[in-house]
């Protein structure tokens, strides 16, 4: 473990532009048609049921990671597996968002650019980022917040005055019935954005207001919740439903709409700037998890030297993970959900958490 | 070899620290020679022989560091009229009386070492020196042709005091004293520089400095192991926490009042002799785009004038990197009515836009690097062919395009915009790297760079203090006082990071008594009574 | 050393990881081989560059970090 500390405003924002990162890139629950947004708000209260669970097992290990903690309550050599194929999930997802986000600026922007060296020049970023460790993270990130914030904001301002939103093309609410908006919820947005915030269990060690940890970690999902689904609503109502979920990046599509007093257009460049924010960030944080708890687990003394082979791990697999940008979608929001996101996320923290209330049982845990 | 040197290093400084244990022979005439061995019989070494009654004695100064008045008012004729001691003597015991009765300057000091006296000479006190003794008076006289005190020429304001530092360090620190009369300001005095032994103050406000960073001034300015330091910045860079940044990490300043400002936050200030340029640790980023006139006017106006300076310097940073970009990639985003101006008048020129922008960019870095070295008369020359010859000319020949002429132009200006020289000249190189990153990778690469840069600077700290606080770690605060100002009504907090000794500046925020009604306190003058007049 | 042993297990899991998943998308076993070798497949001159700059650092940073702390180690012995 690092030897850091971060505050509860750091925390916030750090989840906060986690859950942003890439989910508002892609077209996200467009299953549910014009409910989306509706599925947006419902994954995020499964995130927060998913989260008790994860701050249930915090409680009652608050001063260690969870690649310490899983030893503990499993046994050490099962548990340093489990811990060690949970690093692999976490890499494996920062490849899948330097894809993603690779795809997304070579098709809109770079069409003749390598996605390789588009990859590859996020990836020494964020490698030059992480040699700085959490704290520098969490500070960057407060600083990007209030970026992110403030381009966020002005676009909401330039398309709602732009007249293209058309609140009817969010009727009729529930029009394929309540079990349709249910099924992209447990298939898809539990997982994606909100259950991935599961990295953060291996960042609250490091947080140095214990007691604050709940209301933070709830507020910034609501916050993050509530503008994707926010997101979403003005995606449907600019584009309708069909242009939405034909579009590769409704969000793009959306920007590309404003057309203010004959100067604003193509603003999508600006908006660029965001989506590197999000998926900076999203990227650093799993890289970082994956290698702090590599380095825990391998007791690599000094964590910095596994980033930049771990970089270029991440890197390579980005390029590898599938063929296409609609096979590696395709493997996103539907195989991995189930085969993967499913077990890691829920299934397993579960078992874990039932099973460490046996062996805690007599030991109190700190009040929740 | 590396410790065969470093035991030969360690032989010398034994060898030194023992020589300057010698003491001072009790014969003149030996003691004299010495002297005169010593400095090479250099001829401004002046040494004045005199008889004090019986006695035999001498003063030995400088010529052009000591000022002349006192030296003949205050300590020779004194020194001359002395009358005979009711009983004679040993040289020991009369030394000190005689200059208790006739020495009529402020401060003397005894010292039996050679070489803390020699080092007194040199240094620009008188030295008297009596036969049979080895003790010696050490009376300070120092003056000598100096700058007066003038206007700060680096950081001008239009309003508040108008007084700047001058070379001299004693000045410098009563220039400070005049500001706070508190007997809390201490200053703490060392040598540093093996060779030129300069005198080097840190001063701060005991109570309200942050031990920690004390501490750490302390320690670093003793480690600074150099043969000569002849402005703060030798010590600067010597101090700073990081020496691979393009961005200063320490302060500068020839105000007093912005050092005053600074220590009242808790801040520490290191005086250089010899130079106007007063160092404050540690500093912050925000705080090179304050001056010390946003204090002095509204505080509407202050943060209006702020925000303009960060604009001023993402301009500075950005501004043809973005230009680069948007004329090499990214042409959809401009304006179709732009897009046709932009695009005629680069048609003619024969360069990619990335070429032609470094080309005026470096063609103006010269113009101005001229312009700083050279004599004020030939300015106007070069101020000419800049203007015709690079603008107009560069731009009819078809070289450059106008449009990049007002893109450099703009930047041009911008730089001398920002209130620090220090971080305007940061953004003057950084410039160079996102017009490199725009031309190969357009707004992509700007927008990394521009990531880099913040991570960059989140990660340096200047004396332990992040460097990007109280935005990064945010401080809400402390925040009334970055890129905003609020009026110093909510300004009643010290940086939490270093002016945590004494975190509120006043009890009730700076203001002034709420128990009286901020209306009209004269209760004849109610609405209504006056308003017809 | 071991830094290199560990970043070579974490790909070889890795990679199995995306090849299951390549299996499970209903691809045969030719295919997904196939998927994971296109970064090296498909790019041109320039990346070629690149990727060896980036995989000869991947084994000189760990090497030389370790050439480092031994010659640290021998220092105080001296």
């Amino acid at each position: 473990m690092e030897k850091a500390k971060i505050s509860a405003f750091q925390l916030f924002v750090m989840i906060a532009l986690f859950e942003f990162g890439s989910a508002i890139l892609i077209p996200l629950a467009i299953g549910a048609k014009q409910d989306a947004w509706l599925s947006i708000v419902m994954g995020m209260v499964g995130g927060f049921l998913l989260f008790f669970i994860y701050y249930r097992l915090y409680l009652y290990y608050p001063d260690m990671l969870p690649t310490g903690y899983v030893q503990k309550i499993i046994g050490r050599i099962p548990g340093k597996m489990l811990a060690f194929l949970y690093m692999i999930y976490f890499i494996y997802l920062a490849s899948r968002d330097l894809r993603d986000f690779g795809a997304m600026l070579v098709t809109s922007t770079y069409p003749d650019s390598p996605l390789f060296v588009v990859n590859a020049l996020l990836m020494l970023l964020v490698i030059y980022t992480l040699r700085f460790g959490i704290e520098v993270l969490a500070r960057t990130g407060e600083l990007l917040f209030f970026l992110f914030l403030l381009i966020t904001v002005s676009a909401l301002v330039l398309i709602s005055s732009s007249g293209l939103i058309d609140f009817r093309q969010l009727q009729p609410v529930l029009e394929n019935g309540f079990y349709a908006v249910f099924k992209t919820v447990y298939m898809e947005t539990l997982y994606v954005p909100f259950g991935e915030a599961i990295v953060f269990t291996m960042i609250f060690p490091y947080l140095n207001e214990r007691k604050k940890l709940k209301r933070v970690y709830i507020s910034a999902m609501t916050l993050s919740g509530l503008s994707l689904a926010f997101a979403m609503i003005i995606n449907v109502s600019v584009l309708g439903v069909d242009l939405t979920s034909r579009s590769q990046f409704p969000i793009l599509s959306t920007i590309q709409m404003i057309e203010l007093a004959e100067f604003l257009e193509r603003l999508d460049v600006y908006f660029l700037l965001v989506l590197i924010i999000g998926i900076f960030f999203k990227l650093s944080l799993y890289f970082y998890v994956a290698a702090s708890g590599i380095a825990d687990l391998f007791q690599v003394k000094e964590p910095s030297q596994l980033i930049y082979p771990m970089g270029i791990i991440i890197l390579l697999s980005s390029i590898s993970i599938a063929g296409s940008y609609a096979e590696h979608i395709e493997e996103g929001l539907k195989l991995a959900t189930i085969y993967v996101q499913l077990p890691v996320q829920v299934v397993i923290p579960a078992v874990l958490l039932i099973i460490a209330f046996f062996k805690n049982k007599k030991t109190k845990a700190l009040p929740a | 070899m590396k410790s065969f040197f470093k035991r030969r290093k360690t032989a010398v400084r034994a060898k030194q620290s023992s020589g300057s244990e010698d003491l001072i022979p009790s014969s003149l005439s030996a003691n004299l020679d010495t002297i005169r061995q010593k400095t090479g019989y250099s001829p401004d070494i002046i040494i004045r022989t005199l008889s004090i009654g019986h006695y035999k004695a001498a003063v030995v100064y400088t010529d052009g560091l000591i000022d002349s008045v006192p030296i003949q008012e205050s300590l020779l004729e004194p020194l001359l009229k002395h009358e005979a001691l009711p009983k004679p003597l040993p040289p020991d015991e009369a030394l000190p009386i005689i200059a208790r009765q006739s020495i009529a300057l402020g401060s003397i000091q005894f010292t039996k070492k050679y070489e803390e006296a020699i080092l007194a000479v040199v240094g620009g006190d008188a030295v008297l020196f009596m036969d049979g003794t080895s003790t010696a008076v050490i009376t300070d006289v120092k003056g000598g042709e100096r700058r007066s005190i003038q206007e700060a020429s680096t950081q001008v304001s239009v309003r508040g005091p108008k007084e700047g530092f001058t070379e001299s360090m004693a000045t410098n620190i009563a220039l400070i004293r005049r500001m706070i009369h508190n007997p809390n300001v201490w200053v703490e005095t060392m040598k540093v520089g093996k060779q030129t032994k300069t005198d080097v103050a840190v001063m701060y406000i005991n109570g309200l400095v942050s031990e920690e960073v004390l501490g750490e001034v302390r320690r670093r300015l003793k480690k600074i192991n150099m043969d000569g330091v002849l402005e703060s910045g030798y010590v600067e860079q010597l101090i700073e926490d990081e020496t691979f940044t393009p961005f200063p990490t320490i302060i500068n300043t020839e105000r007093p009042d912005i050092v005053t400002a600074n220590l009242l936050e808790g801040r520490v200030a290191i005086i250089v002799n010899g130079t106007p340029f007063v160092l404050l640790a540690p500093a912050v980023f925000v705080q090179f785009f304050q001056s010390a006139e946003d204090y002095y006017s509204r505080f509407d106006i202050a943060t209006a004038i702020r925000m303009l300076r960060v604009l001023v310097f993402l301009i500075s940073l950005i501004g043809p990197a973005v230009y680069i970009a948007a004329t090499t990639f990214h042409q959809e985003m401009i304006p179709t009515g732009l897009l046709i101006i932009v695009a005629a008048q680069r048609d003619n020129v024969p360069f990619p836009a990335f070429v032609e922008a470094l080309i005026m960019e470096i063609t103006f870095e010269i113009l101005r690097e001229a312009g700083v070295r050279m004599p004020k008369a030939i300015g106007s020359t070069v101020s000419i062919v800049g203007a015709l010859v690079i603008g107009q000319a560069a731009v009819q020949a078809g070289i450059v395009s106008p449009a990049m002429v007002i893109i450099v132009s703009i930047t041009a200006i911008t730089s001398f915009a920002t209130p620090s020289y220090s971080i305007a000249m940061s953004a003057r190189l950084l410039r160079f790297l996102f017009m490199g990153a725009a031309a190969s990778f357009g707004f992509y690469g700007v927008a990394l760079i521009f990531m880099a840069m913040i991570v960059h600077l989140c990660s340096l700290r200047s004396f332990g203090v992040p460097y990007m606080s109280p935005l990064a770690p945010f401080i809400a605060k402390n925040v009334g006082d970055t890129f905003i100002r609020l009026p110093l009504l909510f300004s009643k907090n010290r940086p939490r990071l270093f002016g945590h000794s004494n975190p509120t500046r006043s009890e009730r925020g700076q203001e002034y008594d709420h128990s009286v009604p901020k209306g009209m306190v004269n209760k004849k003058t109610v609405e209504g009574e006056t308003n017809e007049t | 050393m071991k830094i290199i042993g560990i970043a070579l297990l974490i790909s070889l899991f890795l990679f199995a990881l995306i090849f299951g998943m390549d299996l499970l998308l209903k691809f045969d076993v030719k295919t997904s081989i196939a998927a994971i070798l296109t970064p090296i497949q498909i790019i041109g001159p320039v990346e070629i560059g690149l990727l060896t700059i980036f995989i000869f650092f991947f084994f000189a940073l760990p090497l030389f970090h370790e050439y480092k702390k031994k010659k640290n180690k021998k220092k105080p012995a001296e």
